[in-house]
């Protein structure tokens, strides 16, 4: 249907047709027309952020958590310059968020104009261009929705990322005629895998002695992830994560060795590093460095690395697959599971027998390291007791955003996730304050799921003040902080190199309850083990937003020293 | 839980397998049969609506079929779309598994005497 209306409301629109409910961003002079459109003229709300920063972070877990591309707005100027973290964050990790940033009317151009971004002041079209998909601005309301749809379609293919789009004032105001799809978009599913390697990849994995998977979020991201449950039962094949897909297999179920590196699993590094492994097939994983111990070539397997990946220029960057996959997890899973049934009768014997050896394996080396201490009732609470009262005090149905810092490496190693998606942290650029602001998005994404934030007090620092974000617009959202007044994981890092007495670390501890209450959320301190677990419940049920300040033991040091270790051997392998 | 619709025609029990059979819905398939194979010793599966099944509902198909021939009983497949046809040859498991056209073609053949059955 051809309909006349404004280049801004053409922007929201679109945005209404993709199932998109909320946007968030802090206003500026250039976006009154995006604004008032907003306003005015459609059901989107938009959420005012206390920083642009927030808001990017808040698009971030929107679009991780509902599956459609987040949103976030800024106007020129330092609003652009506020949002590069989270958009930069939001690229390395392939999350699609839209961008909107305001600009000067183009009759103002070149003429040094208030918070000018097209270059004579700051170029935001350029200053996006290395941490987006595609940035661009409006030239001319006959090409705007080609931008939009071109940079939408752009943002939800192959792997996913932010694009921005600089608004002029005038354009945003001028009146076109368009004819919008009648539909949201759905990216074309990736059917094509190469039937050749997929045999040859199949009769590797059937036939090999001691098989592993291994799942990275390229599986979670095509819905593989019910699929390879069902391919490695069928052949009792063990399967890890990568940190950043953690929960993407369940991790209480018999065949499961947990995560693979970074304050992962002992049993998941000491079964793949051994040398017993003869077939490893990772699924949607680059394989980096958080993965693979700084890329130890002991996870190479014996016999064949079959990789399957859908990009190209991923696939062979770390390790040289012996059988590479281009193409969608769950399409080539699919195939690989139809195609292993013809070799089950064969291999019969050998599944059975390599589910009891692995059952015997795993009751020798454990998935967490001091699991003792989860029991302990130490006064301050133990790190490691805290993560255990979190697990039982979160429900199966709860999404937990993780911070960075020592809090994401007792999560990742002590909690036990089951599904995918259920544990979100931004491993690309490891962006501290991410999971505080994040989760207010996955909130308003998922109002039916309980949303809880792990965060560390250093992270909470950086973008506590959304809490009032949270508060202006109800939004439930419970945060523990783990408060230890310490930069936890720099300190531990620095450690391992100069000792205990490391450098600007260490802070005056912040009462994060009394903040809470100042910004008209609920405040609770916890200094007992135990108590999460029961007010944790609680607090989901308020219905209300509520910070959980736990005072921890600071001394306690986080599980990382596989990863240093790697590190270190990496740089000993490369320098010489 | 999807409901399977089960009819008897001749001395052959046609159970009519769901939309999609995957991770989710393949357990209860293997319930279904399991109870079918109690009361029956030839089964026809009508896959006239179903247009997905996973790998694990192939196995379940598989394993029940074992089960029944150890029984002497048969399983029979019909109606199968073209999709749901490749994923049998990808498998392998058109060798395995008789498959008819329509299920009036398998309970023309399923519903003879043993005998005739091993002649045809």
């Amino acid at each position: 249907m051809i309909m006349e209306c404004t280049v801004a409301e053409l922007i929201f629109k679109y945005l209404e047709l993709q199932g998109i409910t909320h946007i968030f961003g802090v206003p500026g002079l250039t976006l009154e027309p995006f604004l008032i459109t907003a306003r005015d003229k459609s059901p989107i709300i938009p959420i005012l952020t206390k920083h642009e920063e927030g808001a990017a972070f808040m698009a971030d877990g929107y679009a991780r958590v509902k599956g459609v591309p987040g949103v976030c707005f800024s106007t020129s100027g330092p609003g652009v310059t506020n949002l590069i973290s989270g958009v930069a964050s939001a690229f390395v990790d392939g999350i699609p968020i839209a961008v909107f940033s305001g600009q000067i009317p183009t009759y103002t151009n070149k003429k040094g104009t208030l918070q000018d971004s097209t270059g004579v002041g700051i170029d935001s079209v350029k200053i996006f261009e290395k941490i987006t998909k595609s940035s661009a601005m409006f030239t001319s309301k006959y090409a705007a929705q080609y931008d939009l749809e071109q940079a939408f379609i752009n943002a939800m293919t192959g792997r996913k990322g932010p694009f921005h789009l600089s608004l002029p004032k005038d354009i945003l105001m001028e009146k076109v005629e368009v004819t919008l799809p009648t539909g949201p978009f759905i990216p074309p599913s990736a059917e094509y895998f190469d039937r050749k390697r997929v045999i040859e990849a199949t009769k590797e994995l059937c036939e090999a002695q001691c098989p592993v998977i291994l799942i990275g979020t390229g599986a979670i991201e095509s819905g593989a992830c019910d699929d390879i449950i069902e391919l490695a039962e069928m052949y009792n094949i063990p399967v890890a994560t990568t940190p950043k897909s953690k929960g993407a297999f369940p991790e209480d179920h018999p065949l499961a060795l947990g995560v693979l590196g970074f304050g992962g699993s002992p049993l998941a590094e000491e079964y793949i590093k051994s040398d017993a492994v003869d077939v490893l097939l990772v699924i949607g994983s680059s394989l980096n460095q958080t993965t693979t111990f700084s890329w130890d070539p002991a996870l190479l397997p014996s016999k064949c690395l079959i990789n399957i990946n859908i990009d190209p220029t991923i696939i062979s960057i770390n390790y040289h697959p012996d059988i590479p996959l281009i193409g969608d997890a769950k399409t080539v899973i699919s195939e690989i599971s139809f195609r292993a049934l013809r070799y089950l009768d064969d291999q019969e014997d050998a599944i059975q027998k390599r589910l009891s050896t692995f059952t015997e394996r795993k009751k020798q080396i454990p998935m967490i390291m001091n699991g003792e201490l989860m029991a302990s009732d130490q006064v301050p609470i133990m790190p490691q007791r805290l993560i255990r009262d979190l697990q039982e005090g979160l429900p199966d149905d709860a999404i937990l955003f993780c911070d960075v810092g020592s809090h994401l490496i007792w999560a990742l190693h002590y909690l036990k996730m089951k599904k995918p998606g259920q544990f979100i942290a931004p491993f690309g650029l490891l962006t501290m304050g991410f999971g505080t602001a994040g989760a207010v998005g996955g909130k308003l994404a998922a109002p039916d799921k309980p949303v809880v934030a792990l965060v560390g007090d250093g992270c909470f620092c950086m973008n506590g003040m959304e809490i009032a974000t949270a508060v202006n617009y109800n939004v439930p959202v419970v945060w523990i902080v783990m408060n230890n007044g310490l930069l936890g994981l720099i300190h531990t890092m620095q450690s391992y190199s100069i000792g205990d007495d490391t450098i600007l670390t260490r802070f005056k501890q912040i009462d994060f309850a009394k903040m809470a209450e100042a910004l008209g959320a609920v405040g609770i301190t916890i200094t007992k083990p135990g108590e999460l677990a029961r007010v944790l419940p609680e607090a989901i049920a308020s219905g209300k937003p509520t910070v959980i300040d736990c005072y921890i033991n600071p001394v306690e040091k986080p599980p990382v020293q596989s990863f240093a270790q790697g590190a270190r051997d990496y740089a000993v392998r490369t320098l010489h | 839980m999807t409901p399977y619709d089960i009819h008897v025609a001749g001395s052959t029990a046609v159970l009519e397998l769901p939309p999609r059979v995957d991770s989710e819905t393949s357990l209860h398939l293997e319930q279904k049969l399991k109870e079918v194979m109690e009361h029956h010793s030839t089964i026809l599966c009508d896959f006239s609506q179903n247009s997905y099944i996973s790998s694990l509902g192939l196995r379940v198909l598989l394993g029940s079929s074992k089960n029944m021939r150890k029984t002497g009983g048969t399983i029979g497949l019909c109606a199968l779309s073209p999709y749901v046809q490749e994923i049998f040859d990808i498998s392998g498991f058109s060798k395995i598994f008789q498959i008819y056209a329509t299920e009036t073609d398998a309970l023309a053949v399923l519903n003879q005497p043993k005998t005739q059955q091993g002649e045809g």
